[in-house]
């Protein structure tokens, strides 16, 4: 009994002479079990404070838009639709505003006059952050946002380019606000439209001119616990939506119809009244005035029906919304990164246990040996080594668990507050989350440290006196420094493989994250030099393209034209945002955009027989070439088309379909963008260009290939944000990992460097020869890692699935070196740090 | 028969495809409560004989009997027990388990003569010294412990790896002067593998290693005090 408590003593007082060794290796552990554990709160956080924030501002499930519009007569209509709960009508309006002399695209979104928070009709309920609400129609509110990047305040104006669609046009801002239904802080994993607006400003319905409202917001009748990003929840929206479009579809086509009718009844009238004028016996100058102001008025009332559109219904789930989606695809790959993270963080936690054992092992050979040979049983010689790493693991789990997660949490929200406008819940991390944590890490450190020490326990005693007479040549051609370092590091094989695997894998994790960013910002451009071949792009709200591509041949520096059309379809199980692309010329395709099979890299040619999908919309779909795909351009609307080709693509779901077939399914029924691609003569003289074009009518807004670049890579900007604090992360990790192996590396050779300082060697020259070693470890652990890490990487990228991008499994040179300078560097300053501390404390 | 025979003992140890001979076919044997020391000069096999008898390592070929137990052939829980209860060790240095105490250190033996703690300080001369760590004491003082420690288990014999190595001759002297009245005292075999000839005369049996082989096994039959050695 006195003997296993003295067992215990030497145990516990190992822990109280090594105090800094201890903690060292108790706060990564901690450290660890932080990141892990916080990782998997903050899903939970995320959808669970997304839904009480849905809940609280009665956050729509759905919101239908209509090329026609709504009356106050759909009210009572939807509202009988089976299933609707609240029911708010909305306008808004598209336009421009220009702040200190930069152009921005703006939506105007009209105000509820009803802001009764118990009514379950007042939905998308904004939150006013600071001023009031407008009292009369000049005042308006903005996101705090807004004022900010615009260096505005309370009490400035902005004038809006409008024309008769608003009673006042400069608006006074008299409050801030926060709405979930538009909000410009977005993660912008979906990149958007050209024009599509980010800025909003919120006005009093009584502003607007037109009667009809653009917009409708509904909410279900749902249990109260429906996870809304759950596969029930989607069900429930997808019969909903069903229903509101065999409902509504009817009044909208009858209203339709009457609206024709009473402007066809209006064509005949004045037809009749235009005959009737020649049968007149009236003074030639007023029967030419009466014919000419009827005229007009015909020709007015033909344009009118002419221009009368077809009502189409949009339905929009909320999961399709921006803010919707991106908090879904957010807390989707934060699920994925906390089921992942083990993966990383339990290799690092066995290395970590295993460098520090060796290291122990290494350092009290001798006292093992005393134990071994007055008796001590492998478990009595053990016990000490592995309490130590038990009880450090021990408290790590506690401190991770109860402290150390919540600061890592507190970040991570931080984190999205960046992104997300919606105030996140805090969750205690569960007891049982703890313990399996304790669980692991227990069994990790008794599997690694045990066996390592069962292992040495049980390695044959071997003299290495005698060199093989190859070795023995190639030592006499090392000097006696190249001697000394190569013996140093091949006395202790085992910790030498260990440091390699330990640089090898932490040179692995910063790689990745380096070439996880290389692809991310490689996707904009490859898509842009590779996929699309323009120089300049317009974009035009005219239907009437033919005579903007007359006015646009006058341009001499235009070599090349293409007229195109863009469309949002919907496809069966997608909800990301998909593309039809409709050019005007199928020949002329070729010039702008290259289309190459993604199997062959064949050149593939659009025709009138089918469609040619993007690669990863043919991947998500499951389909290839000759299979069939059913494109659903609104409820009435669906067609199944024969797939003729998949393209190579890095961003975008795209299908391209000549205008042909277009035409043929969509019966001239078209409500589709228009712009239009164009090749220079001369790129010198791109700006000029640019400015002659945008003085074109009917053309809204001209764009350079350089200029869209950097607008959509300026969108991923908060994707590197994310990456880059991923970097930030490794750089720490490496420098923890990298200092603790030069420490233990410096303990191993304290006494060499006392021995060293005896021999009255220059500093320099022990500088030299402690750093030279290291850095041999570090440079072959660091070019296996990158070797690894490229592997790996590419294995990422490749299996990587946020939102449409493809990603690139090319990297950088420059990630390359960055990579082998910061850690050779790291290794360097460490090394000098350590030394500097051990001569100091030389005896 | 003798207590300890050694019976053509041979120890090889291999490097890649170079093989080393350690000790070539040695004979010898040690009878209960002798005082013996080997001899020989540095690389001579010595240690090798040390680590064999201790349990620490196992002959390549020939036969070690102690006590009429063929100690090469013990292996796992058997071998443990044998180390445990037969054998009390003593090295050069780092002899102490240094988050120990003196009195702790001399605690971690396995005891089974029943021999009072506070006796065995007081014989040793440590009462004063026992709660001192290994670091805090001197380099005869952590021999002392170490024969202690050793003695407090009551083995069958003492094996002690160049016990005065690291002392000058007076505390030498003294290590010796205690090592030898436990042998005469307490009728406990000691055996000392020592690179040091000089102090061969205090022995009742002086066993010369040279290269791995058996110089010469001499009888002394009248060892020589500790006082009367010449260091």
């Amino acid at each position: 009994m006195v003997r296993k408590i003295n067992i215990l003593k030497d145990s516990l007082r190992q822990i109280r002479f090594n105090k800094k060794n201890f903690i060292f290796l108790t706060l990564i552990i901690s450290l660890i079990t932080g990141i892990y554990l916080s990782l998997n709160i903050a899903y939970c956080s995320l959808t669970k404070s997304a839904k009480t924030y849905y809940d609280k501002n009665n956050i729509m499930d759905i919101l239908i838009s209509s090329s026609t519009g709504f009356t106050k007569d759909d009210y009572n209509l939807i509202k009988e639709v089976p299933n609707t709960n609240g029911v708010m009508m909305s306008k808004s309006i598209n336009t421009k505003t220009t702040i200190n002399n930069k152009d921005f695209n703006v939506k105007i979104v009209s105000i509820s006059n009803n802001r009764n928070k118990n009514d379950s009709n007042y939905i998308n309920r904004l939150i006013l952050t600071s001023g009031k609400y407008p009292t009369t129609i000049n005042e308006g509110l903005v996101e705090e946002i807004f004022l900010r990047k615009n260096k505005l305040k309370l009490g400035d104006l902005i004038t809006l380019k409008l024309e008769n669609e608003l009673k006042a046009k400069k608006i006074k801002i008299v409050g801030t606000v926060k709405s979930f239904g538009y909000s410009s802080s977005t993660m912008n994993f979906t990149l958007e439209k050209e024009d599509e607006p980010k800025n909003f400003i919120y006005l009093e319905e009584i502003n607007f001119n037109t009667k009809d409202y653009n917009e409708v917001y509904i909410t279900l009748n749902k249990n109260e616990e429906l996870n809304p990003y759950s596969k029930k929840y989607k069900k429930l929206l997808e019969e909903y939506k069903k229903n509101i479009i065999y409902s509504l579809s009817n009044t909208l086509y009858e209203r339709n119809d009457n609206k024709k009718r009473l402007i066809q009844n209006q064509i005949d009238s004045l037809q009749e009244k235009l005959n009737s004028y020649y049968n007149l016996d009236l003074p030639t100058e007023s029967l030419n005035e009466s014919i000419k102001q009827t005229s007009k008025e015909l020709e007015n009332e033909k344009n009118k029906l002419f221009n009368l559109k077809e009502p189409e219904i949009i339905v929009t789930k909320n999961v399709e919304t921006k803010n919707f989606y991106d908090i879904k695809l957010v807390s989707q790959n934060i699920k994925k990164l906390a089921a992942f993270s083990p993966l990383i963080l339990l290799p690092i936690l066995c290395l970590l246990y295993l460098n520090f054992i060796a290291s122990i092992v290494q350092e009290e050979k001798s006292q093992i040996n005393v134990k071994k040979a007055i008796g001590f049983s492998f478990i009595e010689t053990s016990f000490k080594y592995l309490l130590y790493v038990l009880l450090s693991s021990f408290i790590g789990v506690l401190i991770g668990g109860l402290v150390l997660n919540k600061i890592i949490f507190k970040i991570i929200i931080l984190w999205f507050r960046l992104f997300f406008d919606i105030p996140f819940l805090c969750f205690k991390t569960k007891i049982s989350s703890i313990i399996l944590c304790a669980f692991i890490t227990f069994l990790s450190s008794l599997i690694t440290c045990g066996l390592y020490l069962f292992l040495q326990d049980k390695k044959t005693k071997q003299v290495n006196k005698n060199l093989t007479s190859k070795k023995v040549q190639l030592r006499k051609k090392l000097s006696l420094s190249s001697k000394m370092i190569l013996n140093s590091i091949f006395k202790f094989k085992t910790r030498l493989i260990l440091e390699i695997s330990l640089i090898a894998f932490i040179t692995t994790l910063l790689f990745s994250s380096f070439g996880i960013k290389d692809s991310i910002n490689n996707v904009i451009k490859k898509q842009h030099n590779k996929i699309f071949n323009y120089d300049l792009l317009l974009l035009t709200n005219n239907k009437e393209l033919s005579n903007i591509e007359n006015n646009l041949l006058l341009n001499k520096n235009i070599k090349d034209i293409l007229i195109m059309k863009e469309k949002n379809v919907t496809l069966n199980g997608i909800d990301e945002p998909i593309y039809l692309i409709i050019p005007k010329d199928n020949k002329k395709l070729s010039n702008f955009v290259i289309l190459k099979n993604a199997a062959n890299k064949k050149k593939l040619k659009l025709n009138n027989k089918g469609i040619i999908i993007s690669k990863k919309l043919s991947k998500k779909l499951n389909k290839k070439e000759n299979d069939t795909l059913k494109l659903i351009f609104s409820e009435n609307l669906k067609k199944e088309i024969k797939i003729t080709g998949v393209t190579s693509n890095y961003t975008g779901n795209y299908i391209y379909i000549s205008d042909n077939l277009y035409k043929n399914i969509i019966n001239n029924n078209d409500s589709s963008l228009s712009f239009v691609l164009l090749k220079l003569k001369d790129n010198k003289k791109i700006k000029s260009t640019e400015l002659e074009l945008s003085e074109i009518d009917k053309i809204t807004s001209v764009k350079t290939k350089k200029q869209i670049i950097i607008d959509k890579q300026d969108k991923l900007s908060t994707i590197n944000f994310y990456n880059n604090s991923l970097i930030v992360i490794m750089f720490v990790l490496t420098f923890i990992i990298l200092y603790e192996i030069t420490r233990y590396n410096g303990i191993k050779k304290k006494i060499e460097l006392n021995f060293l300082n005896k021999l009255d060697l220059s500093d320099k020259k022990i500088i030299s020869y402690v750093c030279k070693e290291n850095l041999i470890i570090t440079l072959i652990g660091s070019f296996i890692g990158i070797i690894i890490g490229s592997l790996i990487t590419t294995f990422i990228v490749k299996n990587l699935d946020i939102t449409t991008f493809v990603f690139d499994s090319k990297f950088n040179i420059i990630s390359y070196l960055y990579c082998l300078l910061y850690i050779i560097l790291v290794q360097i300053i460490i090394s000098i740090f350590v030394y500097i501390k051990f001569n100091k404390n030389k005896v | 028969m003798a207590y300890i025979e050694f019976k053509n003992v041979c120890k090889e140890y291999e490097t890649g495809i170079i093989k080393q001979k350690a000790l070539k076919k040695i004979n010898f044997e040690i009878q209960d409560g002798e005082f013996v020391i080997i001899t020989g000069p540095s690389g001579a096999g010595k240690t090798t004989i040390f680590n064999i008898l201790s349990g620490i390592d196992i002959p390549t070929s020939g036969n070690v009997l102690i006590d009429g137990v063929k100690i090469n052939d013990l292996k796992g829980r058997n071998l443990l027990k044998y180390k445990r209860e037969n054998i009390g060790l003593v090295f050069e240095k780092d002899n102490l388990i240094e988050n120990l105490t003196a009195k702790e250190n001399i605690e971690l033996s396995f005891n089974n003569s029943k021999q009072d703690l506070t006796w065995i300080l007081k014989k040793f001369n440590l009462t004063n010294k026992k709660d001192n760590f290994a670091s805090q004491l001197s380099i005869k003082e952590n021999q002392k412990i170490a024969i202690a420690r050793a003695f407090f288990k009551n083995p069958k014999f003492i094996l002690c790896d160049e016990p005065t190595g690291k002392l000058n001759s007076k505390d030498g002297k003294q290590i010796l002067k205690l090592l030898k009245e436990i042998s005469n005292k307490e009728n406990k075999t000691v055996i000392i593998t020592t690179y040091n000839d000089n102090i061969s005369p205090i022995a009742n049996k002086v066993i010369k290693i040279k290269d791995g082989y058996l110089e010469s096994v001499k009888i002394n039959k009248k060892p020589l005090d500790v006082g009367d050695l010449k260091w």
